[in-house]
Parts: C-alpha cells; structure tokens; sequence
C-alpha cells in the first residue's frame, strides 16, 4: 500500500502520459484535460490501493480508462458491447496489403499532428491499444488489465491497428502527393 | 527461411521473442515497416505535454490532500532539551495554540454550515412557488430581467447565463445566507436542476477548497451528503453551483455564464 504523501513522487512524473492518451482517446483536448484531471483526483484518491512497486502509469491508464467509460456512459453514448469473438469476425475483412519501398522515408513527409491524427481514424479499441504499446511502451499483459481483454485480444489489435494506421496513412501520403495512386 | 504471422511479428517488436536469424525477406520487410510506424508514433506524441495550468492545478489538488499534516516533523538540535522543557512549553502551546485551534474547529463547522445552507436554497428553489409563496421569486425567460431583478435587491450587478446551448433560465430567488439576503436562480441543463447562488464570500470560506478546472475555467469544487457544489468567481462575486448533478454537469451553467453572459440593461 502507498502513502499518498509519496503520490508527488510516483504519480505526478506521469502527468504527460497521462494527457497524452487522455487525448489519443478523446480526440479533443479540452475534454482530455478534463478526463487527466478527473483520473488524478481518483488517482489520488484511491492510492492507498495502489501497490507499491508496479506500473504506476499502468495504474494510472487504467483509471483513466475506466473513467472514460464512466463519463460515456453517464453521456449515454457507449454503443452495446460486442463479444470479442463476433468483432474479430467482423473486422477480419482481407485487405489488399500496402507496400512501401522505404516505410521511414515516406512517414518522415507527415507532421506530427497528421500522424496523431491518423491514429485518431482508427477505433477506439484499436487505437488506444496500439498507443499504449508503442507510444507508452506498456506491455501486452498491462494493456489487457488496463482494456479488460485478454492478452490475445490485445495482440490481434495491436496488429490489425497498425495495418489499419498503415493503409490510413497510406491514403493520406497519396491524397498529399507524397505517392502516386497504384 | 521462416515466415512469421503478424501476431509473432508482434512478440519480436515488443521484444518477446527473438528475430529468427534466417527470418524471410516478406517477413523482414514487415517487421522493419512496424518499427518505422512504432518509431514515427513515438516521435509524433513526444512534444504533446500537459499545459501548464492543468499541471498547476493538479499539483495544487495534491499539495491540498498531501499538506501541512503530512509533512515530515523539521528535526533540529533542540529537540533533546524540548523534552526536558515539554510540561512548561506545553503550558505555553495550550494558550497559544488553543485560540487558534477553536477559531479553525469553527471555522470547519462554519463551512458545514454554509454548505447545509446553500443545500436548504437549492431544495427552497426547487419547490414550486405556490408551495414556497414567501420566497421573493421572478419567472424565468427573460435573461436581462431576471438580472436586473436580483441585482436590485443586492445593490450590485449580478449576472446570468444567457441561455441556450441546452440550459434554460427557470426563475431567479431571493434567499438568506449567513442571516443576510443573497441572489440566486434556477437553471435547467440537460433535465438536471442547478441553483446558482451568488455570494460575496470566496469559495474556500464556504469549505470549497478543491480546484478543479473546467474548459479551461479555474473553479472549486466540494460535496456533502445532499449536494455538490462548484463555484466560480466573477465580477466581485463568488457564483455556486449547487444541485445534485456531477461537478461536470454543474461546469456547464458556470462556463456559460464566463463566456456568454446577460447582465441588465442600463436605463
């Protein structure tokens, strides 16, 4: 168990974090900035629950996680949930495969902002997934804790996220005349 | 050679497993295309920060819940003689510190009482006016009016929301806070019902100490057993919000009144 005097030490450093996917999920910051400071208020809050020496930014992304989830709800606007076995059919599609020649030289023509919002295209489950493996480097297992799935679930999104940014991107660098149209 | 699945491909960029040494080309060319998404994503959220005034207000909300009782006892040389000392410094501290103590012990009781009050206005607003028929009440609809109305009666301008964007004016009442006469008016927004109650004390009197900050607006927040409360200050006044919605449905009236505000007209 913490001691919430330690909060300014262990939490606060993840304040950026925090914002961070506080506006990969709500795509707009004044509501992320109301979501970051809601999940600190709860956050300190309930730190005696926190277990010293674990992930603190996973305990943290997991609150603000589930505070999201509140305030959709509490808004009325969280769709019916779809059984993870019925989602992975419906999104197994084929997609023709993009090839690029060289992936680093081509991503360096976008801005940082058309990047973030390529990502924001992607669905929720997708997008967040994959902004929390590669963006915070949180691990698989901490990010199926944090989404409530199973850490298979969270492979196959992180995969179909990426092919998913890929091909976003992909439409973008041909809409921008960074590629030709095949 | 051997081919890996997307899902393996995975396990080797979150370092999970190891790269096959004789991984095939299509594979190869794949994993090299995942770390360039992974590395331009990374480089793409590296600038994104907290602004500076939601840190302020986050580490204010910290030292508030952390302060002065939990800080570390400052530890200095004396404290073997103040043991030898303590019966008579004890003496001492009980008259110095008793004052202070009781006027603090009050002080928390007062903001109870504050709250209890602006709770018992809110439920007084709430009544129907026939039910209620001493309370001194002007219908809603017209914002200019209303404001004019309540500021009549205080000597001061008071100000209102101008309504839309899904909050209605509902009526403006005059109430007693701390024995003396105080403005108020029910709004309605989204089916909750908010009493603003304009005071001229600041909200940390009224016990609402924790900042909060809502569409950028600085406000403070507190809650009892029968109400949450957030205010706000504006013009000279202190604006509560006070009903039995979230501190984010109470934002709402409050952020319309900071940026689309009636005041009464000037004849």
């Amino acid at each position: 168990m913490a001691d919430v005097k330690d909060f300014q030490k262990i939490a606060m450093p993840h304040l950026d974090s925090v914002f961070r996917a506080a506006l990969a999920k709500t795509r707009n910051r004044t509501t992320a900035e109301d979501l970051t400071q809601t999940t600190f208020a709860k956050a300190l809050q309930r730190f005696d629950t926190y277990r010293e020496g674990s992930n603190c930014k996973a305990w943290l992304m997991r609150i603000l996680h589930n505070t999201w989830i509140d305030q959709l709800r509490h808004r009325k606007v969280v769709g019916p949930e779809v059984p993870v076995e019925e989602e992975l059919i419906e999104q197994d599609e084929p997609v023709e495969p993009t090839s690029w020649s060289d992936a680093s030289d081509m991503l360096e023509n976008f801005s940082d902002e058309q990047v973030i919002r390529a990502l924001g295209e992607l669905p929720e489950d997708q997008r967040m997934t994959l902004f929390l493996i590669d963006v915070e480097g949180l691990s698989q297992e901490e990010v199926a804790e944090i989404t409530d799935v199973p850490v298979g679930t969270v492979k196959s999104r992180t995969s179909r996220a990426r092919s998913a940014l890929k091909e976003r991107l992909h439409e973008h660098a041909i809409d921008l005349g960074f590629m030709g149209r095949e | 050679m051997t081919p890996l699945s997307d899902e393996q491909l995975e396990d080797v960029l979150q370092g999970r497993a190891d790269q096959p040494e004789d991984l095939d080309s299509t594979s190869a060319a794949k994993l090299t295309e995942m770390k360039a998404i992974q590395a331009r994503l990374q480089h793409a959220f590296a600038s994104v920060q907290a602004p500076d005034r939601l840190r302020t207000t986050i580490e204010q909300q910290v030292t508030d819940a952390t302060g002065p009782r939990n800080q570390d006892k400052p530890r200095t040389v004396f404290t073997q003689r103040f043991r030898r000392l303590w019966p008579a410094v004890a003496a001492a501290a009980m008259l110095l510190v008793g004052i202070p103590l009781l006027s603090v012990a009050f002080s928390g009781d007062s903001t109870a009482v504050a709250q209890t009050e602006l709770a018992e206005i809110h439920e007084s607003n709430l009544k129907p006016h026939d039910h209620n028929p001493s309370q001194e009440r002007f219908p809603g609809g017209q914002p200019c009016e209303m404001a004019g109305w309540m500021s009549e009666r205080v000597g001061k301008t008071v100000a209102v929301p101008t309504p839309g964007d899904g909050m209605e004016l509902q009526a403006s009442c005059m109430a007693s806070f701390r024995n003396e006469k105080v403005a108020s008016y029910l709004v309605l927004f989204d089916g909750n019902s908010i009493s603003i109650v304009v005071l001229k004390e600041q909200p940390r009197d009224l016990g609402l100490i924790a900042a909060r900050m809502f569409a950028g607006h600085r406000m403070n927040a507190g809650t009892s057993d029968k109400c949450n409360f957030l205010a706000v200050r504006f013009e000279g006044w202190t604006y509560v919000a006070v009903g039995e919605a979230s501190h984010e449905v109470l934002a709402k009236p409050l952020v319309r009144l900071l940026t689309a505000t009636t005041r009464p007209d000037r004849k």
